[in-house]
């Protein structure tokens, strides 16, 4: 952990030390802790407007009339903007573009913008966007996946209120499940949960002289922002720029659009620069959140723990559009039989419209919801047939290659199997003994995560270019950023590829002017796709320059070989440094800069009825969770939190660390705490007050421990870190509180309200206070 | 985005200027301490227009000074504008009044301990749910209205004491219970208020204070030697939120003293556990039944049960706290 920069920076030396594995810090760590850095949030331009969205006050209405003439005549007022403004197609979304950019007839979600104002100040943005007179209809929401589904509800969509059908099976599950031994059936439930990122969603946009228009937003694919921005402005891919690069936290909640085209709308009306942010408030109420699920399982096995079967009814509540409700219902219905070997199953998937908001992309990205219910039915018919928790998953599991539900293996290696091995032991070690009405408990789970977008084609580029000027090397990629560490890991493997100090390589991210399309930093693909791909360009770069290499050296190419930074050949006399064989391309006016896209493998068709499964790739990770439940108070505390994961070879150890940390730590929220209070459609709980994120001091003692699987066609073998922390995190802690009590949480989260109903129902108080708890 | 209510903001010279502006303006002044609860108002909105004030009066210009923490006489007096981590860091209050210490820095977080006051602290409004949602959403019968929405809706974190005037809500200041616990008096610029008597549910303040008066002095007798206070704080999590039951316990040396707060419109003192304790050795079966007496008087609303027990909880659990010197 204590790594040091190399005292000594001469090639030769420098080369004794791999940049693969070493935890250098952050490349652009200073700038951020120092408060230099600037956010797209900060950003001010000179004559900037401030812009201010008109939103709706209901969940589901229709629009009567939009009147701006009010508005229009403000002092002060540049642009009062409604769905008849928009010149191109008036739809956006990642995968289906179904959501208005503003509405036009009907509204579905409270929050749902209607019309959007630029004012030469704020004060003056929020008189007009108040004097945007709109009249609605009010309609009857639609505010659950119970009531979505029941007959006579309101249509939200004319395709009704299922977004999405999807049945998968394998086998005769329904009898399989009534010749098992055991049978576990439960009902899950989980909530919805917001990203609350520290920087909100917003930035700001200009217009060149050349008329481009550039969008600076924090963001997650600038190239499919910048799609999307062209389609709703009629505008050509080339008028449009996007940088996403910083961004103050993202997962997942920036992946769609979030300011992009409302900011390039208003920049390409009033010719001005504009600035948009939404308030923490309207980040709450408006912002992206993690679809809440409500899961129906029936899982069998025979007597010596076999799994048989499983039935799975999965209900995702995507809120008013889609989003990426599909692909994430996807990852759910890979995930909801988990690595196991499970030989008849039936999956029931629905994927739900309400007025409940837009959910859309969250770290896991729907394998957290599927793993508290398939981890938490492992745990119970572990419990049922008095077996070892870790003995029924290592008899479960599937073999390396052995070809999993779709056909495919979750592992190519035996990484599985290493993490129960190394896990073994461990769950009989609990921390400090239970005392009065405080128990201690200790629960398990284990996941898996795909890294990528599975079927999905997917293309990442990026480019290197060799400056011999300034004697650096600038690798170009678009996935931004946002706090996970890709600029740092991807300058690590460029200096790797090219056997330099990686002092000498510098990253230029997220600008879909500079570089090519790098795709989106989503699926825990970052450094697996952005890395990939410079490996590929720094590859041409080495062939390429080697030609050069060859004239001055004056040997026939094939003879030219490189090492550490310098050209040679046997028999030849000196050395050709990369940068010198880059000046002598650029002296004929041929810039140095080398691009190449990778493909990320995949099947060549998803699985019927799906769009990404199977994954090919897949990080894996075991939680031990320790956990205080205090009986009277009805409170649970995550004490210890242990992780054991592999996620391919790592290229930063700390960075790795970070991410396992990070995601226990958020996982402990959505076990525990985390949750988006809807009333009538209505989030209550909008702002860091009252929706309650864990903070330093309800954070348990995380440790981690690596098992470095070599995936062969990740970038040094890494594969992604990103989300499979998160994601046993809940089944986890929900064994600990069922060790402690011997009464198994079922929703999420597991906070005081849910517990002491829990724990009345089971007699575990004293008997006044189960009476006076019944029915609570 | 959200932009804040206009005002005017006056500085006072000295305490007789700050109450005689109170007084001309007739409650359309209100005094500003350490401005944390006061400008998150001004900036959600949460009353109805007629309630607001047009002018904040800011005390911290006053001279001589109303920040100061001094012992005399075995008083200990603590200036109205004090600040809570100046509370929570002070050698003395921490060694002879612990209960006022833990109380404060159980406060919210570092960041409005610096800036928060004692006397905001002891004023904040009493608020819920409901009545806390910016644009005065509802319209709610503290505020005038007709209707108690938290009767009928979420009132998971509402009063298990009945209600005041229809007002459900609970009082959430984790200094108001470590006060009364001390037995400590409230000196404004008219007179001396003993703290259990200092809190009321009005419209919309929380306190008995009239329109030109203000705090000035927090005055708590020094405990006798052998008694011990605590103060204990449960809520979601551990920092940088509300309490959801607290409470501070005074106890030995012949007296026993026990507050709750969080559970009532008002702070809530626990008399039927003070006499249970009365002239008993300090033993589990004391602290439980001290615990019983405390929460004999609760009749929850329809989601709030699950607080009863965390309030006898946090008794026995004080009770027993007082045990071990
Ligand atoms: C995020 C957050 C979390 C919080 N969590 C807690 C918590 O856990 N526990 C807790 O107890 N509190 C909590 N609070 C409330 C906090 O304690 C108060 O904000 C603070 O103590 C108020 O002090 P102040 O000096 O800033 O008051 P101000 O905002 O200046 O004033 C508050 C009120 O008191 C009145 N007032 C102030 N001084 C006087 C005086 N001398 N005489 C008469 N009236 C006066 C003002 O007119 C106003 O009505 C929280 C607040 C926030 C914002």
């Amino acid at each position: 952990m204590n790594w040091r920069w190399p005292e000594s920076t001469s090639l030769e030396e420098v080369l004794k030390v791999h940049w693969i594995g070493a935890s250098i810090p952050r490349l652009d760590g200073w700038p951020k802790v120092r408060g230099e850095a600037r956010y797209p949030t900060d950003l001010v331009l000179e004559e900037m407007l401030h812009a201010k969205t008109v939103r709706s006050p209901h969940p589901h209405a229709k629009i009567l009339s939009v009147d701006t003439s009010e508005a229009d005549g403000m002092p002060g007022v540049a642009a009062v903007l409604t769905a008849s403004d928009i010149p191109g197609q008036n739809r956006y979304g990642a995968l289906v573009q179904d959501a208005p950019v503003l509405a036009e007839d009907v509204v579905r979600y409270i929050g749902e913008p209607v019309a959007l104002v630029a004012a030469v100040c704020e004060e003056a943005a929020v008189e007009a966007a108040e004097a945007v007179n709109v009249e609605y209809q009010p309609l009857r929401p639609v505010t659950s996946i119970e009531e979505a589904l029941s007959p006579g509800a309101p249509r939200l969509h004319s395709t009704g209120n299922v977004a999405r059908h999807t049945v998968i099976s394998r086998g005769s599950p329904h009898s399989a499940i009534e010749t098992s031994d055991v049978v576990v059936e439960t009902m899950y439930r989980t909530q919805s949960q917001k990203h609350m990122f520290l920087e909100p969603e917003g930035g700001v946009a200009w217009i060149d002289e050349d008329g481009t228009i550039n969008v600076v937003a924090g963001g997650q694919n600038p190239y499919r922002d910048k799609l999307q921005i062209s389609r709703v402005l009629g505008l050509p891919m080339e008028k449009i720029r996007v940088v996403s690069y910083p961004a103050g936290g993202a997962f997942g909640g920036k992946d769609d659009i979030t300011v992009q085209i409302h900011l390039a709308l208003l920049a390409w009306k009033t010719g001005k620069p504009v600035r948009l942010v939404w308030s923490r408030e309207e980040s709450g109420v408006v912002g992206y959140h993690r679809h809440p699920y409500r899961m129906e399982m029936k899982t069998g096995a025979t007597r010596d723990g076999r799994l048989t079967a499983n039935l799975a009814k999965i209900y995702s509540d995507t809120g008013a559009y889609q989003s990426f409700g599909p692909a994430i219902l996807d990852v759910s219905i890979e995930m909801i039989n988990g690595p196991y070997r499970i030989p008849n199953y039936e999956i029931d998937a629905y994927l739900v419209y309400t007025d409940n908001g837009v959910a859309s992309a969250f770290r896991g990205f729907g394998a957290p919801q599927a793993n508290f219910a398939i981890e938490s039915q492992l745990n119970m018919i572990a419990e049922k047939l008095g077996m070892d928790k870790l003995e029924i998953r290592a008899m479960n599991v599937l073999g390396p290659r052995e070809p999993g539900s779709f056909g495919v293996a979750v592992e190519t290696e035996p990484s599985i199997q290493r993490i129960l091995e190394r896990a073994r032991g461990r769950l009989s070690r609990v921390g400090t003994p239970s005392r009065g009405w405080s128990r201690r408990g200790i629960g398990v789970a284990l996941a898996m995560k795909g890294v990528g977008f599975g079927a999905i084609p997917d293309y990442p580029a990026a480019a290197i270019e060799i400056d011999p000027d300034r004697e650096r090397v600038v690798a170009y990629f678009t996935n931004p950023d946002y706090g996970q560490g890709v600029i740092t890991s991807c300058a690590q493997i460029v200096a790797e590829a090219l056997q330099l100090h990686v002092d000498k390589v510098e990253v230029v991210n997220a600008d879909t002017a500079l570089s090519p399309d790098t795709g989106s930093s989503s699926a825990s693909k970052s450094t697996y796709a952005a890395g990939n791909a410079l490996l590929l360009a720094a590859r041409n770069a080495v062939r390429r320059l080697a030609l050069e290499a060859a004239r001055i050296l004056g040997v026939p190419a094939s003879e030219v070989g490189y090492d550490a930074g310098f050209f040679s050949a046997p028999g030849s006399r000196g050395r050709v440094s990369i940068f010198d064989a880059a000046a002598e391309m650029a002296s004929r006016g041929s810039r140095p800069r080398f691009e190449a896209a990778f493909e990320i493998p995949r099947r060549p068709e998803p699985v019927e009825g799906t769009l990404e499964v199977p994954h090919l790739v897949f990080s894996h990770a075991l939680a031990i969770a320790e956990v205080d439940v205090d009986l009277l108070l009805a409170k649970a505390e995550a004490k210890d939190v242990h992780l054991i994961a592999d996620v391919g070879r790592l290229i930063n150890p700390v960075g790795a660390r970070a991410q396992m940390e990070g995601g226990a730590i958020q996982g402990v929220g959505y076990a525990l705490m985390e949750e988006q209070a809807y009333s009538d459609a209505r989030t209550e709980n909008i702002n860091f007050t009252t929706y309650i994120v864990p903070t330093i001091a309800d954070v348990p003692d995380v440790s981690v421990e690596f098992v470095e699987g070599e995936e062969k066609t990740g970038p040094y073998g890494a594969k992604g870190a990103g989300e499979v922390p998160f994601v046993p995190i809940a089944a986890a802690v929900a064994d600990a509180i069922a060790d402690a009590t011997g009464v198994r949480p079922t929703e999420l989260p597991m906070n005081g309200e849910r517990l002491s109903r829990l724990l009345a129902s089971a007699g575990l108080l004293p008997k006044r206070l189960s009476r006076l708890l019944e029915g609570a | 985005m959200r932009t804040i209510r206009k005002f005017e903001f006056l500085n006072a010279r000295t305490i007789d200027e700050a109450v005689n502006t109170l007084a001309a303006y007739k409650g359309k002044a209100w005094p500003f301490a350490g401005g944390t609860d006061i400008l998150r108002m001004m900036r959600f909105q949460p009353l109805p227009e007629n309630l607001y004030p047009e002018v904040l009066i800011n005390l911290k210009t006053i001279s001589p000074s109303l920040e100061y923490i001094k012992e005399e006489d075995g008083i200990l007096s603590i200036g109205a504008l004090t600040k809570l981590v100046d509370i929570a860091n002070n050698a003395l209050v921490g060694e002879r009044y612990s209960a006022l210490a833990n109380a404060a820095n159980k406060v919210a977080s570092p960041q409005i301990r610096n800036m928060a006051t004692i006397s905001g602290n002891i004023c904040q409004l009493t608020h819920c749910l409901y009545f806390s949602k910016p644009d005065n959403r509802f319209h709610c019968l503290r505020k005038g209205g007709s209707e108690c929405p938290a009767q009928l809706g979420d009132n998971r974190y509402c009063s298990i004491f009945g209600d005041v005037n229809g007002c459900v809500a609970v009082n959430t200041s984790d200094i108001a219970p470590a006060l009364i616990a001390l037995n400590a008096r409230i000196k404004t610029n008219k007179r001396m208020v003993n703290a259990g008597e200092f809190w009321d549910v009005r419209v919309p303040g929380s306190t008995i204070l009239d329109e030109d008066e203000i705090v000035v002095e927090i005055q708590v007798p020094r405990p006798p030697p052998d008694a011990k206070s605590v103060f204990m704080k449960f809520s979601i999590r551990s920092s940088i939120d509300f309490p959801i039951v607290n409470g501070a316990a005074l106890i030995g040396d012949g007296v026993a003293r026990i507050a709750l707060n969080a559970v009532a419109p008002k702070p809530y003192r626990a008399t039927k556990a003070e006499e249970v304790l009365k002239g008993k050795t300090i033993d589990e079966t004391a602290a439980e039944e001290a615990a019983i007496a405390a929460v004999s008087e609760a009749s929850p609303l329809s989601f709030n049960k699950w607080k009863i027990s965390v309030a006898k909880a946090i008794v026995k659990r004080m009770v027993l706290n007082t045990k071990s010197r």
